[in-house]
């Protein structure tokens, strides 16, 4: 393949990266990364590091929609990102000490259990007001959203910040380190352990990974891992498959989010397990 | 702007002259979006149709496995006036991982207009974790 073509090949398979990720609330990073080192033969460094960035254009690109449509809760955001920023700089300084085939197998687990808890229990919209969490009213992060789909309001109560924190530290060593966005875990922890609707942690995740990413991605950039002639297709597919899946998602149900997510959690544990097992 | 009566109470900012956190941090993140990507694809053509990528398979391979040099900024902004299309693409690339920085200070700055002092600490705390990515990033 010529250059010129590369670059196009690139650009696609970015494009339908930007497109799974934005609707399932991931940076996209879970796709882009696989593809670049398994499909194109792109060195594992060069790929996360492309990755971390066109990352970071996704969630621009994506939250820019849903704070519009007022989708995501900007206060759960930003005590997330306290743990998430902090997971991101151990991530990226951590990631030339442990070998790679260990956090392959580590992030497989980690998605497993993400993806079974949220297919056990699917919670468009969780009950409200059972557990009660001091930190929550404190810094009040409680709030309501107008549902497209529905056609109407729906006020939640947020609980569990503590064990939201700790995930999203968690979700946040795991971007810095392997240039993805985090959204694997954190939609599950805002949705499943945090009492928030699905929409909500979704957008509210979107948004806080552009931050997280941000963070490692400035540790890449100034290393100098960040070849320009790979990442500026992977940043301007993903940014336009962004665009598309955003437009989408006020109008796609629940269910059908779910769906998307669950399949490329599937995908990507068996990726991952194939690399780490080899 | 789409404004409905439906607005959660903490998020909308309290009336007029309030700032709107929404309103702020969607602007911020579509003009440091699309200013980014601007530059990136300026950059990427111009390296293009400067016939300095090469052709064919080797080219291909000796660009997707080029080393790392770490980024000086002074050595950016001589290869930007010298109309270098590397350049122009990782000054996008740039501007693109500080859009978050000036989102997080912007939103800090709403929170101090606003004195709500928990959030302008956690606002503030981020930032500064953020721009120490880039220092630790210098270092090496």
């Amino acid at each position: 393949m010529s250059p010129l073509h590369f670059s196009l090949v690139l650009l696609l398979f970015a494009y339908a990266a930007g497109l799974l990720g934005s609707l399932a609330g991931l940076g996209g990073g879970i796709i882009v990364v696989p593809a670049l080192t398994m499909i194109l033969g792109v060195d594992i460094k060069h790929a996360i590091a492309a990755s971390i960035v066109a990352v970071v254009a996704t969630s621009l690109t994506s939250s820019a929609v849903y704070v519009r449509k007022r989708l995501a809760n900007l206060r759960v955001a930003m005590l997330l990102e306290l743990a998430t920023v902090v997971g991101a700089l151990c991530g990226a300084l951590a990631g030339g000490i442990l070998p790679e085939r260990a956090l392959y197998l580590v992030f497989a687990a980690v998605l497993s259990y993400a993806g079974w808890s949220m297919w056990r229990r699917p919670v468009a919209t969780p009950a409200a007001g059972e557990a009660d969490d001091a930190w929550a009213d404190r810094l009040a992060l409680h709030d309501g959203y107008d549902d497209p789909g529905l056609r109407r309001r729906i006020e939640y109560r947020v609980r569990g910040t503590k064990l939201g924190l700790a995930v999203c530290w968690l979700a946040g060593v795991i971007a810095g380190l392997l240039g993805v966005g985090g959204g694997a875990l954190n939609v599950p922890v805002m949705n499943v352990g945090m009492g928030m609707p699905i929409k909500v942690s979704s957008a509210t995740s979107s948004f806080m990974i552009g931050v997280t990413a941000a963070t490692g991605a400035a540790i890449y950039l100034m290393r100098g891992e960040v070849l320009p002639f790979l990442a500026a297709p992977v940043v301007v597919g993903v940014l336009l498959g962004a665009k598309s899946g955003a437009r989408l998602m006020g109008r796609i149900q629940p269910g059908l989010i779910r769906g998307v997510f669950m399949v490329v959690i599937a995908v990507t544990v068996v990726e991952m397990l194939a690399k780490g097992l080899r | 702007m789409n404004t409905t009566k439906s607005d959660s109470k903490h998020d909308a900012g309290g009336g007029p002259g309030q700032p709107n956190l929404h309103a702020v941090v969607g602007r911020v993140l579509e003009v440091g979006m699309w200013s980014s990507v601007v530059l990136i694809a300026a950059g990427t053509l111009r390296s293009a149709f400067s016939g300095r990528l090469g052709t064919g398979a080797a080219a291909t391979h000796a660009l997707v496995t080029a080393s790392a040099t770490p980024l000086r900024l002074g050595r950016l902004a001589e290869g930007i006036a010298h109309g270098g299309g590397n350049s122009l693409a990782m000054a996008g690339l740039l501007l693109l991982v500080a859009t978050p920085v000036v989102r997080v200070a912007a939103s800090a700055t709403v929170f101090v207009l606003r004195r709500d002092r928990a959030y302008v600490v956690i606002c503030s705390v981020v930032l500064a974790l953020m721009i120490l990515g880039f220092v630790l990033g210098r270092a090496g």
